[in-house]
């Protein structure tokens, strides 16, 4: 799991302790960065005028209003969006998944 | 090992080592090493995606959230709710701690050919259900005078036509209430302030953490929009793949493609199929389990029994 990215916490809450697992979501965002193509605006090397279309993401509402708000600093700026999931009916479970051997 | 074998002897009581290798074909396991009992790990992941990655449609997973039961204690639902709104924020606080720095600062992205580009990092949708929307911005779920997190429409006016003219919830305002209700339990000081904050803005006394990503609780202030669906990627039936397990490093199956008619219906088929399936089942367990001598009467179903084979006359009393 280290060597994977990923780091455990263990936190204590109201004098019950829980343990965590996690990745630095950072570190992942620049991992794509090398190695995946991408789009870093709207338009082809700076944000889109407002239009309706909406074919990607990146066209989206929200990420046009970013990156409208992010353009006002000084240089070349990009937004880094991310969309982010969690439900929890998805519910992982290492109990019964994982292929075992007992050692006698 | 024989160290782990020697410490668990020298424990009181009787006790004895189950050890175990465990074997995954994926990068992600636990490690599970007890005495007596195997502990399974039960967790709520976590994903993102990247919006700026062209092609297929990739997530990765970035957190487990620690399942939080309520314990046999004094309040214990209340303290248990408290519990998990803290856990899920601590958790999403380590998860984004370097990237909501970078949404403040930015950083640089090399675009080849000595040219480089300050990016910020922004959480532009969180796609979730109602009840972990309401945990995830930290406002109360259920005895609320607001029950819309977008905006203050009032529990009494959710059927008139005020809610048409209701107010968004205002971002800022609402951080500032959050922030001093949290820190008065931090600091254990004036309580009944606390209690006022959160029955009037219908907050925990805990602060979102992704409310400290630039861009939702500083301009364009999407802090309470940003929670929905991915219009891309709605369909009707089955959108994500369940049964995920921890082995299971990242991938959600959201389609590339937007579903087309034939999908649909033959996604509507197969659904179908699967209740007609399921009545059926439930039927024949209701058939063998609740109607089931003697306690039938004389609508008893299942094979007739004749002759030397029947059965007593006392088991077919009348009801």
């Amino acid at each position: 799991m280290v060597q994977a990215g990923w780091r455990s916490c263990a936190m204590e809450e109201g004098g019950v302790k829980f343990k965590a697992f996690f990745r630095p979501a950072l570190d992942l965002i620049l991992d794509l960065l090398l190695t995946r193509t991408v789009r870093l605006w709207s338009g082809d090397d700076k944000h889109a005028p407002p239009s309706d279309e909406r074919e990607t993401p990146v066209q989206g509402y929200a990420f046009r209003l970013c990156e409208a708000e992010v353009d006002k600093l000084p240089g070349r700026t990009c937004v880094l969006g991310s969309h982010i999931f969690w439900d929890s009916c998805q519910l992982s479970s290492s109990g019964g998944i994982l292929p075992l051997s007992v050692v006698s | 090992m024989m160290s782990i074998a020697v410490a668990v002897h020298t424990q009181v009581g009787y006790h004895y080592l189950l050890a175990l290798y465990v074997l995954a074909n994926k990068s992600l396991s636990i490690w599970m090493l007890s005495s007596f009992s195997l502990t399974a790990h039960k967790l709520y992941s976590v994903r993102i995606r990247l919006v700026n990655i062209e092609g297929e449609i990739e997530w990765f997973t970035v957190a487990y959230v620690p399942v939080v039961k309520s314990l046999k204690e004094a309040n214990a639902q209340e303290q248990a709710k408290v519990r998990r709104a803290n856990v899920l924020q601590r958790v999403l606080y380590l998860v984004f701690r370097t990237a909501i720095a970078a949404s403040q600062k930015g950083i640089e992205v090399y675009l080849g050919g000595n040219q480089t580009a300050l990016a910020f990092s922004r959480v532009v949708l969180f796609i979730c259900d109602q009840p972990e929307e309401r945990a995830i911005l930290c406002v109360k779920s259920e005895g609320t005078t607001h029950p819309y997190s977008c905006c203050t429409v009032a529990t009494k006016d959710i059927m008139s036509s005020a809610r048409f003219s209701a107010e968004d919830r205002d971002v800022v305002h609402n951080l500032d209430k959050e922030l001093e209700a949290a820190d008065i339990v931090h600091h254990g000081i004036d309580r009944r302030r606390q209690m006022v904050l959160a029955s009037h803005e219908s907050i925990h006394s805990t602060m979102p953490a992704v409310a400290s990503f630039a861009g939702s609780s500083t301009p364009p202030l999407l802090n309470y929009e940003q929670v929905g669906f991915d219009v891309f990627h709605v369909r009707f039936f089955a959108p994500f793949e369940s049964g995920s397990s921890a082995s299971d490093t990242s991938q959600l199956a959201l389609p590339s493609q937007p579903p087309t008619l034939a999908s649909n219906v033959s996604a509507c088929l197969r659904v179908s199929l699967a209740r007609v399936e399921f009545l059926l089942a439930l039927w024949q367990l209701l058939d063998v389990e609740v109607m089931k001598p003697p306690r039938v009467g004389w609508f008893q179903r299942g094979p007739r029994a004749t002759g030397a084979a029947a059965r007593p006359s006392s088991q077919y009393r009348r009801i």
